[in-house]
């Protein structure tokens, strides 16, 4: 269709009352009798003229810019989309109120799906050449020089992190007391083992985190005090690459399920590799980035999504001395390395003969949890490190590792000999006495040679206990199945109830799913790219030029001394100022009293009941107050609020409302209001569809 | 990531050491003024860094930047920011406070210019007590009675006193170190000993003069303590372990100086000498009549003007000497020692009493150069007797032990060791008397106790000495300070293993170079299976890979 089809059938489709209102704004009053196509056809005139339109583009600020350029950008988004991907940048009532201001100034319409915005196509092309694009939402500056993060420290959610945390959780998984919090031994063997990152408040904050990140993978669940392991599930994610292992983690901490954890996984490896590490961002540039990045569209990311991955360390925040309030993000400097693994020269695991293991950073995740099993965590830190004893050997083959030694040696080399002798003593003792928890399987002479001559049952068993006595995998339903084939007994089921055991995720086939060129080389440096201007077809990128802003400044400047010379009573010189500032006129014949609605705008004294009803009012067509109150002394006190209801507070009623300018939540009593003011500033009702 | 490097800076403070890397020496080299050695297994070399070691930095004009420059040149990893910080705030305390000479010689001056940490001591009783008022606002009176008093509280409490108060200079004395022994032998100082007796004396500077030497087993620590007695020509005060201890002191010096046995003192229970250079046990000085008496012993530190004390062995300084050691810290103090460790945690006291860390030198350097044997453990593991092991399994832990300790399988094992070392010096040790008793009927060996009378003990030594004897059994009484210089291989048959200050002192006894011989000593423990022996072991073993040495463990099969 058209553009001036489009932006004409939006006109049509508009509520009487919306239209007219629109209408008087632009045009003056409605002369009588009138034929509304007719209107439509001169507001479209009007708006396509080019002293319109440059009006229209002069007067735009960066916020205009930002909600514009999200539209444009998102292609006719739901306003819930665009409220989210502007979290961080807009309030959800500064943003609503801006989307209606845009509405009123034509510069918004209705898109074409229920609840969406998009661009007036008669004035997109001028308002992309007056600074939309994706610069305006993603750009961030340059990271100053005396506020790089190299100081930050690495994140602190790491595989080696995780491994050691399996290692302390094995052995002290008895975290919590019945109310929740930690318990003092445990307290005290975090801080032994883990210094600062794990004691005290933030420690206690991140031991929850990185708790709650092992629920959502299927590692580890809590019941009650405790925290069970589920070393089934850490062997089966070694099937997943560390680069995606350390992303899961990170993942995590952002959702409660596994698929999303895979999700979140794949924007956060996009992300960083394609930020750009010299710049840094506001909260609300760094939302929308990560939105853009991958598949960050398609999740939930908003200024939560963001401070959470400040609190793992993966983004790191910096405060201005001189603007504290906006604080600027960056990603933190280790994560490319960390993500990428090159740690080059970093050395590999090391087994010395006072049986301590270090395992230094860029150690395989496969690599690390083994010497989290066979070892007891001695200390956490750049290079954690662990002691062998008879106590970790034996827990090492509870969870399923049968051959500490051979594994110890496959990992690291030749090991020092009182090691390897303790080791093998250690392993062949744990065997001596055992207690399994398992599938028994026993058979008769002839059904158990018959077994053995099969290979899946080798596979399957994990050995023979006494003659005719197997113990197997803990797999009941592939032995079953195994026994039916073999047609040995009669519909063999296994006897007794099975313990209830968590489910293991399918690690390896969410992982495959993400193995598809996803990542593919080539993708837009959307942090730097953008920067840099390059990022489209624009043909003006540029933020707005101070000319222009003085230009606006300017034609406000001239409408309000325009307005000031006019004979105008109060309510309407007032009502007509908001609307100069709220950029509806554009031109000096916009300035006069026939174009404001002759309805009730004010109420003060002893009129309670009328300051109630245009209380009300105002807040079922989204006007602003002007209140004015008596101070204790007498003294007027005026605010300008955005009223959001009125409750019963005892006898007497209250107005909740959020003061002007800068959103501030306030209550007043409407028995101490002297004077109550509506000012609209808008003219599209809430509903602008008829 | 960048090129590797050897050092790992940890977020505990301490620093690990590929002792592969190629720079691992230069590293070390570096952090050695501000750090201490924790630990030497065979990979990764520890050292920490505490605030008594910065602030010794601080005290040889190390500024904080410089240390953390050091650390990043040398790190595989980047530093932890908090260590950085922590690094610069240690420093920044130092030289806050300075200890002057004061207005007589019964008293010091003690300058802090910052007012804010004025009224924070005040405000502090421990330290509060000692300051006296002055003219000048900034500075306060303390007694020079107290002033280690005051300088071990103000470490409590984080602020370090730069200590440029003066030292007494003692009493001259007139000698030299000779260039033959009066035995015949030529005589000369090896390179780390005069480097370690220098550093401590420190060309007589403020600052210096006090302080401790580290040193391995064998490695000549009393020669070290002779040196600084060169350099400083002083009326010394040698305090030590015991009488044999002393007697060893005092051949020495008469070997290897030109002091004379009438400027020598033997101040022990047997005789109470006071010369120019005399030698005390620290026993005496700790005895008194009961509990509730004073230590007329004392006495010794005052009654003569000593210009130098040097405390051997000094990790095992008895609490007491604490005390007195606080008040005469104007005299010039050496502690001499293998290993920083005390039982009681008492490191730190010990250390700023007596002095910091001045030098110290990886054994393994000195045994690449021949000065110390090249030591190996070995832990023999045998098996319990089947009679036995029920009996075992239902004692009690105490009676665990000792069914565990007198295996009887142990006498066998021993006479096969002895057996394979034809040619070694053997000095095999226990806890049981019984036990040693079977050993020495079996090894057909002397045995000595605490119930051997010094002289018979001396004939034995002597006799060992000279290697008319190839294997003595002693009980846990040959733990300190008795000379073996021949002994090369040593055979743990019981005893708790739980001191890591007797396993040093052990290993010691076979750490001294052979003569003409090959370097290898050996230190063998035999340990019970699967009984409490295995947990001292493995304490045992800690211990001593942790000192770098080699450890085999050896399954014993039977004869």
């Amino acid at each position: 269709m058209p553009n001036t089809d489009l932006l004409m059938q939006y006109l049509l489709e508009l509520n009487d009352e919306s239209f007219f209102s629109l209408y008087r704004n632009y045009r003056g009053p409605i002369q009588t009798p009138y034929n509304k196509h007719d209107l439509i056809t001169e507001l479209r005139d009007f708006l396509t003229r080019p002293d319109t339109l440059d009006r229209i583009t002069a007067v735009l600020d960066n916020t205009d810019r930002v909600v514009l350029s999200a539209v444009d950008l998102l292609d006719s988004p739901e306003e819930q989309v665009l409220q989210r991907f502007l979290d961080g940048e807009l309030e959800p009532s500064a943003l609503r109120d801006r989307i209606l201001n845009l509405k009123d100034r034509l510069l918004l319409i209705e898109g074409p799906g229920t609840n969406t915005l998009q661009l007036n196509p008669v004035a997109a092309e001028r308002v992309r050449a007056a600074g939309l694009g994706a610069h305006t939402l993603v750009a961030g500056s340059e990271i100053p020089a005396h506020a790089r993060m190299d100081a930050a420290g690495p994140p602190w959610l790491t595989i080696p992190f995780m491994t050691s945390l399996y290692s302390f959780l094995r052995d002290s998984g008895d975290l919590f007391t019945r109310t929740g919090s930690i318990r003092k031994r445990a307290s005290n063997g975090l801080e032994a083992q883990f210094g600062a990152l794990l004691s005290e408040e933030a420690g206690a904050v991140r031991l929850r985190t990185a708790v709650v990140a092992l629920e959502t993978l299927g590692l580890a669940r809590r019941e009650g005090e405790r925290i069970h392991l589920c070393p089934e599930s850490w062997d089966d994610l070694g099937s997943v690459s560390d680069r995606w292992i350390q992303a899961l983690l990170w993942g995590a901490v952002l959702t409660s399920t596994v698929e999303r954890a895979f999700e979140y996984a794949e924007l956060l490896l996009e992300f960083s590799d394609t930020v750009a590490p010299d710049r840094e961002f506001t909260l609300g540039e760094l939302v929308r980035l990560m939105q853009l990045t991958g598949n960050g569209i398609t999740l939930p990311i908003d200024r939560d999504t963001v401070f959470r991955l400040v609190d793992i360390g993966v983004l790191v925040a910096r405060e201005e001395e001189n603007d504290p309030q906006s604080p600027r993000f960056q990603l933190n400097p280790s994560v490319p390395t960390i993500t990428s693994g090159d740690y080059s020269g970093s050395g590999k695991i090391r087994v010395q003969a006072n049986m301590e293991i270090s395992v230094p950073p860029g150690v395989t995740y496969s690599h690390a949890h083994t010497v989290a099993q066979i070892g007891e965590l001695i200390r956490y830190d750049v290079v954690p490190s662990f002691r062998l004893s008879d106590a970790s050997i034996a827990a090492a083959r509870r969870d399923g590792l049968d051959h500490p030694l051979d594994r110890l040696t496959e990992i690291a080399g030749e090991l020092p000999q009182n090691v390897r002798f303790l080791v093998h003593r250690w392993q062949e003792r744990a065997g001596a006495v055992r207690l399994l928890r398992g599938l028994l399987l026993i058979a008769g002479a002839e059904e158990a040679t018959i077994l053995q001559g099969s290979e899946e049952f080798t596979k399957l068993l994990r050995e023979e206990a006494a003659p005719g006595v197997f113990l197997m995998q803990d797999e009941p339903r592939q032995v079953e199945r195994l026994l039916g084939k073999l047609e040995l007994g009669t519909a063999t089921m296994v006897e007794g109830q099975r313990p209830v055991d968590v489910d293991i995720p399918e690690y390896e086939r969410l992982f495959r799913r993400y193995q598809q060129p996803a990542l593919t080389a080539g993708r837009t440096n959307l942090g730097s790219g953008a920067a840099e201007g390059n990022s489209g077809s624009e043909t003006s990128r540029q933020p707005v030029a101070a000319s222009d802003l003085g230009s606006a400044e300017e034609l406000i400047r001239s409408l309000k001394e325009h307005l000031n010379r006019q004979n105008l009573s109060e309510d309407i010189r007032q009502e007509l100022e908001l609307r100069i500032e709220r950029k509806l006129i554009l031109f000096s014949d916009q300035i006069r009293a026939d174009v404001i609605p002759q309805y009730g705008t004010e109420a003060r004294g002893l009129d309670y009941l009328g300051k109630i009803r245009l209380i009300e009012q105002a807040i079922a067509n989204g006007d602003m107050l002007e209140i004015i109150t008596r101070s204790a002394s007498g003294s007027p006190q005026r605010v300008m609020v955005q009223p959001r209801e009125v409750v019963e507070r005892g006898s007497d009623l209250m107005l909740r409302a959020r003061q002007e300018p800068d959103h501030q939540a306030i209550r007043i009593r409407i028995r101490r209001i002297s004077l109550v003011r509506r000012l609209s500033g808008t003219l599209l009702r809430r509903s602008g569809r008829s | 990531m960048g090129m590797p490097q050897p050092l790992i800076v940890q977020g505990d403070n301490t620093i690990l050491l590929d002792v592969h890397d190629t720079d691992a020496d230069r590293a070390r080299s570096a952090i050695a003024p501000f750090t201490e050695l924790e630990k030497s297994p065979e990979h990764f070399h520890t050292y920490r860094i505490t605030p008594l070691s910065v602030w010794n930095a601080a005290s040889a004009g190390l500024a904080a930047d410089q240390v953390v420059a050091a650390l990043n040149e040398h790190s595989r990893f980047p530093v932890p920011p908090h260590v950085q910080d922590n690094i610069a705030e240690l420093i920044s305390r130092y030289g806050k406070l300075r200890l002057e000479a004061g207005d007589d010689e019964y008293k010091l001056l003690l300058v802090v210019p910052d007012s804010d940490i004025r009224a924070e001591l005040q405000s502090r009783p421990g330290i509060a007590k000692y300051l006296g008022p002055h003219d000048d606002p900034e500075t306060f009176t303390i007694n020079l009675v107290d002033r280690g008093s005051v300088k071990l509280e103000l470490i409590r409490v984080g602020y370090p006193v730069d200590d440029r108060a003066p030292l007494n200079r003692g009493e001259d004395i007139s000698f030299g170190l000779r260039d033959t022994t009066v035995s015949g032998k030529p005589f000369h100082l090896r390179d780390y000993q005069t480097e370690a007796a220098e550093t401590f004396y420190g060309e007589g500077m403020p600052g210096a003069g006090y302080g401790t030497v580290v040193l391995p087993c064998g490695a000549g620590k009393t020669v070290v303590g002779m040196a600084a007695m060169d350099l400083l020509k002083t009326s010394t005060l040698i305090l030590t372990t015991n009488v044999a201890a002393v007697h060893q002191w005092i051949d020495e010096l008469i070997d290897k100086t030109e002091l004379t046995e009438d400027e020598i003192g033997e101040y022990t229970g047997h005789r109470k000498e006071v010369k120019p250079v005399t030698v005390a046990t620290y026993q005496i000085l700790v005895w008194r009549p009961d509990k509730d008496s004073p230590f007329p012993h004392f006495d010794l530190f005052r009654k003569h003007q000593w210009g130098l004390i040097i405390y051997d062995e000094v990790h095992l300084l008895p609490a007491p000497i604490f005390r007195v050691t606080a008040e005469i810290q104007a005299i010039r103090r050496l502690g001499l020692t293998a290993t920083l460790i005390r039982e009681d945690g008492r490191e730190e006291d010990v250390f700023s009493l007596v002095g910091p860390k001045r030098y110290d030198v990886p054994w393994k350097e000195l045994e690449q150069k021949g000065w110390i044997a090249e030591a190996v453990c070995y832990e023999i593991r045998l098996d319990m007797p089947r009679t036995l092991r029920t009996e075992y399994a239902v004692a009690d832990k105490r009676a665990k032990f000792r069914i565990a300790s007198e295996n009887p399988n142990k006498i066998e094992a021993v006479a096969q060791i002895v057996a394979n070392h034809r040619e070694d010096a053997i000095m095999v040790i226990g806890q049981y008397l019984d036990q040693l008793q079977e050993l020495s009927e079996r090894l057909d060996a002397p045995i000595i106790t605490g119930k051997t009378p010094n002289a018979k003990r001396e004939e034995i030594y002597a006799a060992f000495r000279a290697g008319e004897l190839q294997v003595i059994v002693v009980s846990k009484v040959a733990n300190f300070a008795i000379d073996l210089p021949d002994a090369s291989v040593a055979i743990q048959v019981s005893g708790s293993f739980g001191s890591r200050q007797e396993e040093a002192q052990r290993l010691g006894r076979i750490l001294r170079p052979k003569k003409g011989q090959r370097h290898n000593s050996f230190f063998y423990t035999l340990v019970a299976n699967q009984t409490v022996e295995e947990q001292f072991a493995a304490n045992r073993q800690k211990f001593l890979t942790e000192q770098g040495y080699a450890y085999h463990i050896e399954h014993w099969e039977g004869a």
